[in-house]
């Protein structure tokens, strides 16, 4: 038997098995109990010692050969079947995505949570405190006197209750009931929601959301207050958010300022969002006036600092570009559910 | 307030800047300007003058802003008038000088009533007021300018030759030149003859002594009214106009004689040389002094000022200095800067005239330490990431509800002043606007043509309101609903998110009792449970009675748990310590008991976790109330799972639990093993 002749053979039908029930038949053809290599095997005990040596060794080699090149063939036989399976699959990628079903937390929720963030790591301490408000709390207490025009600044709603009371107009009340309990040094935040009297329209509601700050040491000064404004407008729009201050009046600061960021979409240029201004007003701040600090029992020769306060529901109108306050109290799913 | 751009020019002779310039200019330095609109060969100046500064009501605030923040010269004429005419006949009294603060007045005789000059009817019209004649229009024009309201009588309609000012009698009534009538009460002072209200002080003037065409002497008011009264007034009447709101700002009561002077240079006449002037000593405005330190600047500021230009500021505002050393000045603050009290208030003039924006960004330097956690604002945020995770959708609704929501339920707080009825109450729960939105979204998504899921959930936590002896008791709620479209599976639903929203939050020995002595029928009795977590109960879990759901409009069925957060608060932890992953291998056993139908399914589980050691868990596989089993009964099929921490458990020990579980079973009456 030519043992070349066999090789050549069984190489050939190892290259040409389509799967690997045929390469199982051509091991058993050749290398089973009764296969042709193993025959040849067998009768060599009937050979002298020099034959069986020689064709004993070629016998081992064609064996070892065929056995690697069966292993390497199921190999290929085996991914080319998992790729015939995935290749039966149809998946129409084109198909519509199942919309996975998850919760929403309200956008204003969201803008909150990150200020947080922003001042917390900045050392403030966060504060809050009743909606229903006494005007001592609400005006008295920060230098606003009874029948003076400045209260009507703040349109107010009164409550129908023994005691005079009022929902308040600011979160103010929050940082003078905190100084009432609390010494120098104060660096706090106070979000909320507050109350005003007024006609409704798209960028004005009945309630919404305020965030003020307080900070007071020794020594703080308005310069201070451009720099840790300056560097929350940074942190919360991004990038080098450039502010100014300009005058203004609050009856609990002195010198009081009115805060502007430059136009995020026109960078100071003028364009519609900012109304041609390059500028956009982001809320009131200045030096706490002398006589809060003395209406909540502190020295104003000792103890100096700033307060700011601005808009939440404008600050999340910005970063998603709402056009309309009211959404935010609509409970309409198709807004709630972008965010 | 509206500025004429050509007029705030007037006071100057060197030419302003652009418009757009200016209003720059004064934005940044003294008042924003909000609009600036063309008008002919004019341009519109709008700004928003602050509460404080009741001399920037008027032409010459501005001018003199104008003149601090740009250097520009004022072009300050002298203003001279020449008194021809001998003394008149009118007499004042002032029965109020605690209300009417000074009150001085002249006359003026053959005057010619007509129409005024072209400039001066451009300048009104350009401030929105409409010319009249000649003798009103230059009133007018006067307050328009000085800041200062004045009054002009005709003199001959005076019952008596005389002008009282007191409070109205009850029952008096005025006819104003609005063409309104108004009724007037003691509270209201007015300016009256011997006989009549001729106008309501300081607000309106009335038609009984008008000026007509005929009119030839006149006597003319300026006065200076107490800014209280006249807001009481004001409000009281629904009635604000040009005078009233100068003097609630408070303005400066030495502007008086000057404005008279000036009306008298503006119409034609002879002037009478006396003049009244009513100015109780005590009314008089004192000289202040303000003596400041000059290291407050760089104190407050965070920004060094040169003295000299410090100096120079402080006369642009025609503040005199009085005294000056090295490190304070003694300044002197003119009256129509009533609201120049503090230092402080210095400090600010001096910043916004030097500029605000020569401030530098400073970012303080102090000790670094780990703000005070906050636990509500904590627990709550993360309360609402868990609701989020678990699917529901935040929602922020009114803390107000309608006069129709309110259903008769008492202790609800009511707004003096409510801006509709749609808000007139504070809300007593977060329930009833939460429902709102269960039909509202279910209509919008049948609308879009949008399947409706089988489960709507939302929340809010926020505050509500109930009136209390003492006042207002106002508690911070959160509130789930479920809207399901199978009422059973609402209800479970409800349950098993509240009880994943309490384990996250770290509270695990909660548990749900039926409510006894609930009186809410927002919540069906049989339906309703409460939440308890240490024998103290902090909300309820339970079905929303059918007549709220139609109340508000939402279709059945809702489910909703309502928690007052303080108390869930404090049961919240956030220790959690790790238990090993078990070693040994669990055995699992299920058994269907067969039970009568009223039998709690907790008291099965509860006999099934009191029998025998090693019990893992306990599930519920099933729950069948069919035909096929005898009448009245129900089937639980249970599975049980063993596991011990320290060995594998052999079958035998599982059976003789087994046998006991089913022995402790069948003492039940009733009860049985189905096999």
């Amino acid at each position: 038997m030519d043992l070349k002749e066999i090789g050549k053979r069984a190489e050939n039908e190892i290259r040409t098995a389509q799967n690997q029930n045929d390469l199982k038949k051509i091991v058993q053809k050749y290398l089973g109990k009764t296969g042709e290599i193993t025959q040849i095997l067998h009768s060599l005990k009937n050979l002298s010692n020099n034959e069986k040596k020689q064709l004993g060794q070629d016998v081992n080699v064609l064996k070892t050969e065929l056995m690697n090149l069966i292993s390497s063939k199921e190999i290929i036989l085996a991914q080319e079947e998992l790729e015939e399976i995935e290749n039966k699959t149809d998946i129409d990628l084109t198909m519509p995505a199942r919309q996975a079903s998850v919760g929403h937390l309200h956008p204003i929720t969201q803008v909150e949570d990150r200020i947080i963030e922003i001042f917390s790591n900045l050392g403030f301490e966060v504060v809050q405190g009743p909606e229903a408000e006494t005007e001592w709390y609400n005006f008295d207490a920060l230098n606003i006197p009874k029948d003076h025009p400045a209260r009507d600044l703040w349109d107010t709603f009164w409550l129908k209750t023994e005691k005079k009371m009022l929902l308040r107009t600011h979160t103010s009340p929050v940082q003078v009931r905190y100084m009432e309990k609390h010494v120098p040094p104060i660096k706090i935040i106070a979000p909320g929601r507050i109350f005003r009297y007024e006609a409704t329209d798209s960028s004005h509601e009945i309630n919404f959301y305020q965030l003020e700050g307080l900070m007071i040491d020794r020594d703080i000064t308005l310069s201070d207050l451009k720099g840790i404004i300056e560097k929350f407008f940074q942190a919360f729009f991004g990038g080098e958010t450039e502010i100014r201050l300009r005058p203004s009046f609050f009856p609990f600061t002195e010198p009081s300022v009115e805060v502007d960021i430059k136009c995020l979409l026109c960078k100071g240029k003028g364009c519609s969002a900012c109304s041609q201004r390059g500028w956009l007003e982001m809320g009131g701040a200045g030096m706490v006036h002398p006589e809060v600090l003395k209406s909540v029992g502190l020295n104003p020769k000792q103890w100096q600092g700033f307060a700011f306060g601005m808009g939440l529901d404008r600050l999340t109108m910005m970063k998603y570009k709402v056009d309309n306050i009211r959404l935010f109290y609509s409970g309409d799913l198709r807004f709630l559910e972008q965010f | 307030m509206k500025f004429s751009y050509n007029w705030i020019q007037s006071y100057f002779l060197k030419k302003l800047s652009k418009p757009d310039d200016l209003a720059e200019i004064l934005t940044l330095g003294s008042f924003e300007v909000k609009d600036i609109a063309k008008d002919k060969g004019d341009y519109i100046l709008e700004m928003d003058i602050t509460p404080n500064r009741p001399d920037c009501l008027s032409y010459q605030g501005i001018a003199r802003e104008v003149h601090a923040l740009t250097g520009m010269i004022l072009n300050n004429s002298l203003l001279k008038i020449i008194p021809n005419a001998k003394a008149g006949n009118i007499k004042v009294k002032n029965e109020e000088p605690k209300e009417c603060l000074r009150y001085c007045g002249r006359e003026m005789f053959n005057v010619r009533v007509g129409e005024s000059s072209k400039l001066i009817k451009d300048r009104l019209v350009a401030n929105g007021l409409q010319p009249i004649n000649s003798i009103v229009d230059a009133a007018n024009y006067v307050m328009l300018e000085t800041g200062q309201p004045l009054h002009v009588f005709d003199a001959q309609k005076l019952e008596g030759n005389q002008i009282i000012i007191r409070h109205a009698k009850k029952g008096e009534e005025i006819d104003a030149l609005d063409e309104n009538k108004y009724k007037l009460d003691e509270s209201i002072l007015i300016i009256a003859d011997g006989k009549k209200p001729l106008a309501i002080a300081g607000i309106k003037g009335g038609k009984g002594a008008a000026i007509s065409k005929y009119t030839k002497h006149i006597f003319i008011e300026s006065a200076n009214f107490e800014y209280k009264g006249i807001r009481k007034t004001s409000r009281k009447l629904g009635l604000r106009t040009d005078a009233s709101v100068r003097y609630e700002y408070g303005i400066d009561r030495n502007m008086c004689n000057y404005a008279l002077d000036k009306f008298c240079s503006l119409v034609k006449g002879d002037i009478s040389k006396a003049t009244t002037d009513i100015y109780p000593t005590v009314n008089r405005v004192k000289s202040r002094t303000i003596k400041f330190d000059l290291s407050l600047i760089k104190k407050i500021l965070g920004l060094d000022i040169p003295l000299n230009q410090v100096v120079s500021i402080l006369k642009s505002l025609d503040i005199k200095i009085a005294k000056k050393n090295s490190k304070s000045l003694d300044i002197l603050i003119p009256s129509f800067r009533s609201d120049l009290k503090i230092p402080e208030d210095i400090i600010e003039e001096l910043g916004r005239i030097y500029g605000l924006n020569r401030i530098e960004p400073n970012l303080p330097i102090y000790p670094l330490t780990i703000p005070k956690r906050n636990e509500s604002v904590y627990w709550e945020s993360h309360m609402k990431n868990i609701l989020k995770e678990l699917g529901f959708i935040e929602t922020y609704n009114y803390s107000f509800i309608s006069h129709k929501d309110a259903r008769g339920i008492d202790s609800l707080i009511e707004l003096e002043n409510p801006v509709s009825d749609e808000f007139r109450y504070l809300r007593p729960n977060l329930i009833f606007n939460l429902l709102k939105l269960v039909g509202f979204n279910l209509k919008i998504k049948q609308i879009q043509g949008k399947k409706i899921g089988e489960y709507l959930q939302l929340f809010e936590i926020g505050d509500v309101f109930k009136k209390t002896k003492t006042g207002v008791e106002e508690k911070r709620m959160l509130t789930g609903l479920i809207w399901a479209e199978k009422e059973k599976n609402g209800f479970l639903c409800a349950k098993s998110l509240l009880e994943t929203t309490l384990k996250k939050l770290g509270i695990a020995s909660y548990y749900f009792d039926v409510d006894q002595n609930s009186s809410d029928d927002n919540w069906i009795k049989s339906k309703t449970a409460e939440i308890n977590i240490d024998g103290k109960t902090i909300g309820h879990l339970g079905a929303i009675s059918l007549k709220t759901l139609k109340d508000f409009d939402s279709p059945q069925w809702v489910f909703a748990f309502n928690i007052e957060l303080e108390k869930l608060i404090k049961e919240c932890d956030e220790e959690n310590e790790f238990e090993e992953i078990p070693r040994f291998p669990a055995a699992i056993r299920d058994i269907s008991i067969l039970l009568p139908r009223e039998v709690r399914v907790a008291k099965a589980l509860k006999l099934l976790n009191n029998v025998g050691n090693n019990l893992k868990d306990v599930d519920l596989l099933d729950m069948y109330e069919g035909k096929e089993l005898p009448s009245g009964k129900k089937n639980l099929t249970c599975r049980l799972i063993y596991q011990a921490k320290d060995k594998t458990l052999s079958g035998q020990e599982i059976d003789l639990t087994m046998q006991k579980i089913i022995k402790e079973l069948e003492k039940n009456p009733g009860w049985g093993i189905r096999k």
